[in-house]
């Protein structure tokens, strides 16, 4: 499996801002889109990084005219698919042969929630109309059917490395010849059942998240959806795209040590960069910057930056966390840091992190500015719920 | 590719999991689902892991760790589960909590089971297997992208690889689909009774004398009829099987979507090759094409000891290659090829 | 305070699914967690939603739920203290 996998274009839409220019002036201007919910119906006192706009905004954006009940899950990952074909100039019979790959935890669970709610009170609801889009496997299909794409399709839920795996998944049906051209990625709604799983927990931080600072307290949610498009030489050739980054290396481990928490040592994180360097063929040292999980909990970064640790030792590379900004995402994190890291590449940057006040002192502190420097190979990391580790490497073409 | 099947265990509605009984006597399904048979787990799951567990994660540990030990296998390569609902009755109840307890304290285990990938986190945390662990949610092609994935792993050299599909179903979830006119008549058991259960193989790249094999698998969304037939037509072709080749069709269909899928495709198979229609067994559900392996897998394996099966008179001899064919809600349809 | 310890163990077996265990199977002292009982940090959880819910006892943070909840000699301890 020598094929190469390109990158030709992307789609992302967060608390950053509906697009990938909004998303990257805010990390360029520092701007967080952290905040109380506006749209989000909750009790919790609690800031979220949520997507600035209702369902019939999002409606609109999508050039769904209107259409009601669709699940906010559904309509971000429109969205930014239908950035990610713009960016990449995927055609209508291109999509005819291109895949599609969606990862998501949630599905359509913020429109199901209320109307199970009713249920649960007596009251009478559309069945069909609430629930059918409940499942996961519902947005994949909303989408491909909204977009005209008619290849293979596949949905991903493996928690927070969701859209990780979606993309890896893609470099592997790319390099079996089963595909030449796949939009890959993920996208979560906020929704009432996340964040109170997440509060159950005890793991949400009722101000700013601040990954890698000695006295985070916990993790914000957030929303969003993000897809690239992936695509082999020759496809890209044969009509004359461009190549924006490459997929080099990508590797998936099982923590196996406890059904939410991380492993102490950071074991399966440690095997997921491994076997993602043993794929892109990189050595530690070749790394220019690392977008780290960093969710911001005391598990979390305790255990990513030991296993960053064993693998780079003393020569640790600029890494930041970019949740600080989003929140966690959940299964689009995987996609939307990974647009993150094809930007840092095409604009040649470093992506800062925010709110590091005092750094840990078992490693080295994040980067917290947006600055120039020379950046050739980007590690992306996605850690989920059931020990599912995921690590993708992207780099300049 | 070939990917030999070294072993496959399944719990279903009827008696599959006891395999010296298996299918020897048909269970009248009660209530308004096909409920699962389930095996009484103790032996099979340590009591001190059991007690947070759903009974999809039941089922499919079950199964998984009989598959296993048939393979012989202790640590697999991959874990790959293909689910279409994952852990409803967990998501059902921590939802419960949250609405009924308009958002107050709640206890997290419900929230942390109901994950999709806690079927197969689970799993890998039992076995302590650090591998490869994937999940796929895509409607009724939930386990098709999961044996998809493992005969890439399987190309890239990776063996032993455990792959599954899983669904559950419960009395709230029922009434949910029941409203949404996803079931026929509750008490007809044609095939369109909605199921649950799991079905786990073990999958490798060795060949081995008598071991079944998926010769090949293809999936469509949304097409014709008579896009279907050229579909199969090429399938079959690209296998260099003939239409007459194949033993049995295993086929997804029932009375209550007569939609001429399942017609067209015994219209082109003589009138004499023997049909199964497998959802009488497991039920309508996401991942009910993976029982359908597990059947067919079966058949090809130990074609004498399916005597003893109520399936018997059924079955032609010897049967030598299965097609199956299924469709969910005619959006998802797959073609698997199995031999041996 | 024995009246309050049976309590617990009743409620405790009951929360946290311990089949085949009766209040008779874990002593006062026993640990809880790691090597004793064999909890973990999720059980740890279900311990402070139940003093919550039962003993209307608030835990924030799940540091200090470590130290209290080390046997039901320690949870019987703190709950009495607060009341």
């Amino acid at each position: 499996m020598s094929k190469r996998v390109f990158i030709s274009g992307y789609g992302i839409i967060s608390a950053l801002g509906f697009d990938a220019g909004q998303n990257r002036n805010a990390l360029k201007n520092l701007k967080p889109g952290i905040g109380k919910p506006n749209f989000l119906k909750t009790r919790q006192e609690v800031v979220v990084g949520e997507v600035d706009a209702s369902n019939e905004q999002l409606t609109d954006m999508a050039a769904l005219n209107g259409a009601s009940n669709i699940s906010r899950t559904a309509l971000l990952g429109l969205i930014a698919t239908k950035e990610a074909i713009q960016m990449a100039g995927l055609n209508k019979d291109t999509l005819i042969g291109t895949g599609l790959l969606n990862g998501t935890s949630v599905g359509g669970m913020d429109i199901s929630e209320r109307a199970f709610g009713k249920v649960l009170n007596g009251q009478s609801v559309d069945y069909k109309a609430s629930f059918a889009g409940h499942d996961c496997g519902h947005s994949t299909q909303f989408i491909v059917e909204n977009l005209g794409v008619k290849g293979y399709n596949g949905t991903i839920s493996t928690a927070c490395s969701s859209s990780a795996n979606t993309l890896m998944h893609g470099a592997n049906l790319i390099k079996s010849s089963q595909l030449d051209c796949v939009i890959a990625g993920g996208t979560d709604a906020l929704s009432m059942f996340t964040l109170n799983g997440f509060n159950s927990l005890k793991i949400l931080d009722s101000e700013w998240c601040r990954p890698f600072d000695q006295n985070r307290m916990g993790l914000n949610l957030g929303e969003g959806a993000a897809f690239l498009v992936l695509e082999s030489e020759e496809h890209l050739k044969a009509r004359n795209g461009k190549a924006l980054a490459e997929l080099i290396g990508y590797g998936n481990a099982n923590d196996a040590y406890h059904q939410t928490a991380s492993s102490p040592d950071g074991k399966g994180a440690f095997n997921a960069i491994k076997t993602a360097m043993e794929v892109a063929a990189v050595k530690p040292e070749q790394i220019s910057y690392i977008n780290a999980h960093g969710t911001g909990t005391a598990n979390n970064d305790q255990s990513e930056s030991l296993a960053l640790q064993t693998i780079f030792g003393k020569n640790m590379p600029p890494y930041s966390s970019t949740k600080a900004f989003t929140g966690h995402t959940l299964g689009a994190a995987g996609g939307i840091e990974a647009v993150f890291s094809v930007m840092a590449i095409e604009q040649q940057v470093l992506l800062p992190s925010l709110n590091v006040k005092q750094p840990m002192d078992i490693i080295a502190a994040p980067n917290k500015e947006y600055k120039s420097a020379k950046v050739e190979t980007v590690l992306s990391n996605s850690f989920g719920f059931g020990g599912n580790c995921s690590s993708l490497i992207f780099a300049q073409v | 590719m070939r990917a030999y099947i070294k072993s496959t265990s399944a719990i279903c509605a009827q008696q599959t999991f006891d395999k010296s009984e298996y299918l020897a006597e048909y269970i009248a399904p009660e209530g308004q689902y096909l409920k699962a048979t389930e095996p009484p787990y103790r032996g099979i799951i340590d009591p001190k892991q059991i007690r947070r567990m759903s009974r999809i994660i039941k089922m499919s540990v079950a199964t998984a760790h009989q598959a296993l030990a048939e393979a012989e296998v202790q640590v697999p390569e991959a874990i790959i589960v293909g689910t279409g609902l994952g852990c409803i009755e967990d998501t059902i109840k921590f939802l419960k909590d949250i609405i009924e307890g308009e958002e107050g304290i709640l206890s997290p285990t419900a929230f942390i089971q109901s994950t999709h990938n806690t079927i197969a986190g689970q799993i890998a945390l039992l076995l302590q297997c650090p591998n490869y662990n994937f999940t796929y949610a895509n409607r009724g092609h939930s386990f098709e992208n999961s044996v998809i994935d493992a005969r890439i792993q399987l190309s890239e050299g990776k063996d032993n690889i455990l792959v599954g599909a899983a669904e559950e179903m419960n009395l709230q979830a029922f009434e949910i689909m029941y409203n949404m006119g996803c079931t026929g008549d509750r008490n007809k058991n044609d095939g369109s009774a909605l199921g649950e259960g799991a079905s786990f193989f073990v999958l490798t790249n060795e060949q081995k004398e008598g071991r079944p094999y998926l010769q090949d698998i293809s999936v469509s969304n949304h097409i014709t009829a008579e896009q279907l037939e050229k579909s199969l037509n090429s399938f079959l072709a690209k296998n260099k099987v003939d239409a007459s080749d194949v033993d049995l069709l295993l086929m997804g269909s029932n009375e209550f979507e007569k939609d001429g899928f399942y017609e067209k495709i015994a219209s082109l198979f003589a009138d004499n090759t023997p049909q199964l229609d497998f959802k009488k067994i497991c039920g309508e559900h996401f991942t009910a094409s993976g029982f359908a392996m597990h059947l067919g897998t079966m058949i090809l394996q130990d074609q004498v000891s399916l005597n003893n099966s109520y399936l018997a008179p059924q079955l032609k001899r010897p049967v030598r290659k299965i097609l199956i064919y299924n469709h969910y809600k005619a959006m998802n349809h797959t073609f698997m090829l199995l031999s041996i | 305070m024995e009246n309050l310890k049976e309590k617990l163990k009743v409620e405790i077996i009951e929360l946290l699914n311990l089949e085949e265990m009766t209040p008779a199977d874990i002593a006062n002292d026993e640990i809880l967690f790691g090597e004793g009982l064999g909890l973990d940090s999720i059980d740890a959880l279900e311990l402070i939603v139940l003093l919550e819910k039962n003993y209307k006892l608030k835990i924030e943070n799940p540091e200090e739920g470590k130290k209290i909840f080390r046997s039901i000699n320690t949870i019987a301890e703190f709950i009495e203290s607060k009341q």
